[in-house]
């Protein structure tokens, strides 16, 4: 019999937006009767867990019937993204615009975390790699994500977000197991735009039903995860060889389906960009070869930290530099996944998407929000 | 999985290869060029977009230190590229000019965006 071993973090991949594949562990905040989830992956979605193979299909179940009782605060989660729309809606209104654009910026789609913008996107795949270190006794693994994500928009300002992925884990021992993952779904507001100073901000909100995806890779917890999001460039310094760099956070705090199994958790994502696009385009144009004109160099990160009352819980996230390469209508990212703490339990492995912006290239059919232009 | 995945990764791709003309529309090269500094003034600043763009919905300008306008007003889309948008200058005397543009491509995206150059004598 084996488990997934507590305490090893696992990498998934998928959109997004960059979305990624944020790594965290997750496994000594989980305090609920064992063997339940200890192995977990973050990404623009929030966190999420693998649950045990040995899990049995009765405990499942149980997990799934309690998924209903958080329908009030999921609802409560959902009025007050909604509330934020409307507050959004009289406190700004900059003409929004498709992509992440605040004035010249134009914020690329990030793939450990999600970025700042609400558009008509789709990634895929989003494909990612890592070995989950052997903890406590249990195997380690080769992990294989394949991901997807699909950005639409319902208006200009207002969009929903699906993700899917698909998960392969070789262990150690020679044994494997696969399957789909617990779809996340996200519901995301554009609430301000600054085009003079270049920032760009989002609310939005997670959730993931547990028990949804394969039984045996998938958690049988679910989760909704509020999300602020923000994109700020340096377009503004006085330094003109500052000025294409470019900031982005993601600030999300995880609550749990079973608090009494699985913590709540604080998770913090941010990237550092420096975009040479803008500084062929807005800075100084250096003569550079075009394929270099294209690269956006970038290092993201995310943390995640149980809150309060998870006993034992530690401290995991990632670190992923890599670089992003803009075509016309799509974007190609190649990133590293380097362990940020030593609770996080990996070694270090990569991650790779290939994103099309709908919106360039299907502009009056599925490219284009819902209602509205 | 990775077979099932290789006809939609065609059929995006497909896509991809027959659409991808539609985009936003950002600046591709500029005369005088992004940051540059020239000798004499220059007769006219000319940007190359990425992506065709609409006449009646473009625009470029050019304005002083001090943000005064000192183009000749006469922006245009060239009408043989419409990816070129120029506009005349009158005889600048040295000092930092600022470029800017906004535009509304061919499927409808508007972008728009600055940049700076210096007049040397």
């Amino acid at each position: 019999m084996k488990m997934i071993g507590a305490g090893v973090s696992a990498v998934c991949a998928s959109g997004a937006t960059r979305k990624h594949a944020t790594l965290t562990h997750l496994g000594d905040a989980y305090y609920g009767p064992s063997p339940i989830p200890s192995e977990l992956e973050t990404r623009k979605t929030g966190t999420r867990s693998l649950s045990s193979p040995t899990m049995t299909k009765k405990r499942v179940e149980r997990f799934r019937r309690t998924n209903g009782r958080q329908l009030c605060f999921v609802a409560s989660a959902v009025a007050a993204t909604l509330a934020a729309c409307c507050i959004g809606m009289l406190a700004d209104g900059t003409p929004a615009s498709a992509h992440g654009v605040a004035g010249d910026r134009v914020f690329p789609a990030t793939i450990v975390i999600d970025d700042p913008a609400v558009g008509d996107e789709l990634s895929l795949p989003t494909f990612s790699t890592i070995h989950n270190s052997a903890t406590n006794g249990n195997v380690g693994s080769r992990e294989f994500d394949y991901g997807a994500e699909w950005d639409k928009t319902i208006t200009e300002d207002l969009g929903v977000n699906f993700n899917f992925d698909y998960t392969v884990l070789n262990f150690d021992d020679g044994t494997n197991a696969s399957g789909w993952q617990d779809p996340a779904f996200t519901l995301k507001y554009k609430l301000y735009v600054n085009p003079e100073h270049e920032i760009l901000t989002s609310v939005g909100v997670i959730r993931t039903f547990g028990g949804t995806g394969s039984s045996t890779v998938d958690n049988p917890i679910g989760s909704t995860t509020p999300t602020i999001y923000v994109g700020k460039g340096l377009g503004d310094l006085p330094v003109d060889i500052l000025r294409p760099f470019a900031i982005t956070g993601e600030f999300q705090y995880q609550v749990s389906d079973q608090t009494t199994a699985q913590a709540n958790q604080w998770i913090i994502g941010g990237s550092l960009q420096y975009s040479i696009p803008y500084l062929q385009q807005h800075v100084k144009d250096m003569g550079l070869p075009e394929m270099v004109s294209r690269m956006i160099p970038i290092v993201e990160y995310s943390i995640t930290v149980p809150s309060n009352g998870a006993p034992g819980g530690a401290v995991t996230g990632t670190i992923a530099p890599g670089v992003l390469y803009e075509g016309d209508a799509w974007q190609l990212g190649l990133e590293a996944l380097i362990p940020a703490t030593s609770a996080t339990k990996t070694n270090v492995g990569a991650i790779a998407q290939f994103h099309l912006y709908l919106d360039d290239i299907f502009p009056d059919t599925i490219g284009k929000p819902i209602f509205g232009n | 999985m990775q077979k099932r995945s290789l006809p939609l990764l065609a059929a995006v791709a497909l896509a991809l290869g027959t659409a991808a003309a539609f985009a936003h529309a950002f600046l591709d090269r500029a005369s005088p060029a992004v940051g540059s500094t020239t000798h004499g003034s220059p007769p006219e600043v000319r940007i190359w977009l990425t992506q065709g763009v609409e006449p009646a919905f473009s625009t470029i300008e050019v304005t002083d230190a001090s943000g005064k306008r000192v183009d000749k007003g006469n922006a245009s889309v060239d009408p043989n590229d419409n990816k070129q948008l120029t506009v005349s200058l009158p005889n600048l005397p040295p000092g930092t000019y600022k470029v800017t543009w906004r535009v509304t491509s061919v499927d409808t995206h508007q972008t728009s965006g600055n940049f700076t150059f210096k007049v040397e004598p």
